[in-house]
């Protein structure tokens, strides 16, 4: 049982009285793509915090590559938020400095060859740039780690389609064999072409994890159709 | 880790740090020189004016940048949404904290050093001292250092729990901050509250610490009256100082024991950025 990534067990996060996840039981793989997927306030964020150790579980555990979530998964998972979060009075330069300082598995000549293909001013302060522009930098500075997770929160939303098929792409080619992808969102479609598995969740509880081809096999839809006709309000 | 989490604070805030430093230095130059020009004039009274204006009003802003950035880069970083990035970093807590703390301590020191430097400069253009009267009044010290020398030990008091002072400052700001996560959506009044909280409980325990040397104290005053030299009174003095400072510096070490792990517990085990 050596491929398996993650593995969260009977997890639960409440705030207060509120059950934002309860008791949660997920095994993910090596080497795949895996769409989180779930309404607004379904849990996903929680979960994927969870992960990163920007909350703790109130119980229950989760372990990346067999260790709790530690100084040693977070050198393995790279992991986008769905908010900016670089400081905005630095230049793509001087992240990229940062990121090669603290990431071992920062790889920085896939990440120029990002900022080139992408046309990003690598002098301009991020305060100086468009919404669209800022999730790209972000975007490339987490695919340019060679990391085991890429955990990636709403990585899409902003940014216009031509973008969005080449962070797609970038995505699907990057990432080496062993490693996986989470994508958490809510535009289905434009997605489920590069995913192998889907997780939904709703109102805190997993409902469903199963690889597409045996969700296209078994019910004979797409996953859009499926999200649409589970999470029906 | 350490290293390259202060090299980056640093770099962060060296730009308005050492822009503020080269202002007060300027400033305190042209003050200096304008001080020097006839008095009367109604054209070099206005510059002396306006020169002396700005250069207090920079001072202040020097001597409380250290402390407003301190603020702002912990709240930012820790807190905010860089905070997705910092907690993220394959770096322990103590470590963040630490770099952090030294960072600002190291700014602090060096505004009051450029302040000391800065305020020398004028005070030559007021003619108040001057270059020549320098090594006079330095042996004239060094001489009652030699005759005296608890002053030394005094003075050197000091400088430790002035140290001590400045580090237990930095945490208490931080722990202030990181406790202000608990109060939801009012976080940024959370923190002031928890800064106020916070040095009102802990000035009523060291208040009544710091009582505990006074019952001493009668006795040496009896002797400090009875003394007949400047060398015996030195000496009652520095007894009554010493147990003051020791008392401080444990209370010192204590609270930034305190801070510290308040500032770790609440990053670590409560935090919940927005």
């Amino acid at each position: 049982m050596n491929d398996i990534l993650l593995e969260a067990e009977y997890l639960t996060k409440c705030y207060g009285k509120k059950k934002a996840l309860s008791n949660i039981n997920i095994t993910l793989e090596k080497g795949k793509i895996i769409g989180l997927l779930g309404p607004n306030g379904s849990g996903k964020s929680t979960f994927i915090k969870l992960c990163n150790g920007l909350l703790q579980p109130t119980s229950g555990s989760i372990k990346i590559v067999g260790q709790p979530i530690g100084i040693e998964t977070k050198k393995v998972v790279s992991y986008l938020p769905e908010r900016t979060y670089l400081d905005d009075n630095m230049t793509p330069t001087q992240l990229l400095d940062y990121f090669m300082d603290f990431y071992e598995d920062f790889d920085k000549e896939r990440a120029l060859g990002m900022f080139k293909s992408l046309n990003i001013d690598m002098k301009q302060r991020m305060k100086n740039m468009s919404k669209g522009t800022k999730e790209k930098v972000q975007l490339i500075l987490v695919m340019s780690r060679r990391a085991k997770l890429y955990i990636l929160d709403e990585p899409i939303g902003g940014v216009d389609p031509a973008a969005r098929d080449y962070i797609l792409n970038t995505i699907i080619t990057n990432y080496d064999p062993e490693a996986s992808v989470i994508i958490s969102t809510h535009l289905i479609s434009d997605i489920e072409n590069v995913l192998d598995e889907v997780i939904f969740i709703k109102n805190g509880e997993k409902v469903l994890q199963k690889s597409v081809d045996a969700i296209r096999e078994d019910e004979g839809k797409s996953i859009d159709a499926l999200f649409r006709e589970v999470f029906r309000c | 880790m350490l290293k390259k989490l202060i090299k980056h604070e640093f770099k962060a805030t060296a730009k308005i740090m050492g822009l503020l430093f080269g202002a007060v230095l300027l400033l305190s130059v042209l003050t200096s020189i304008s001080l020097k020009l006839p008095e009367g004039n109604k054209f070099f009274d206005t510059i002396k004016a306006v020169l002396i204006a700005v250069y207090v009003v920079v001072m202040f802003g020097m001597m409380f940048a250290g402390i407003l950035l301190l603020i702002f880069r912990f709240y930012n970083n820790m807190l905010k949404d860089q905070g997705y990035l910092t907690h993220t970093l394959p770096v322990k807590m103590w470590q963040h904290i630490v770099a952090k703390m030294l960072t600002y301590f190291v700014w602090i020191v060096a505004a009051v050093v450029v302040a000391a430097v800065s305020l020398g400069i004028f005070l030559m253009g007021t003619g108040v001292v001057n270059f020549s009267q320098i090594g006079e009044v330095m042996s004239e010290i060094g001489a009652s250092l030699e005759q005296y020398p608890q002053i030394i030990t005094i003075l050197l008091w000091i400088l430790v729990l002035g140290i001590v002072q400045i580090f237990a400052n930095i945490l208490c700001l931080f722990a202030s901050m990181s406790m202000g996560q608990l109060f939801g959506k009012h976080r940024v009044a959370g923190s002031v509250a928890s800064y106020i909280g916070l040095n009102y409980i802990i000035g009523i325990f060291t208040s009544f610490i710091m009582y505990l040397p006074m019952n001493s104290f009668e006795g040496q005053i009896n002797a400090l009256d009875e003394a007949t030299n400047i060398a015996d009174m030195i000496q009652i003095f520095q007894n009554m100082l010493n147990g003051f400072f020791v008392i401080t510096l444990v209370v010192e070490l204590v609270l930034i024991a305190l801070y510290f792990g308040i500032t770790h517990f609440m990053l670590t085990r409560k935090l919940n950025l927005e």
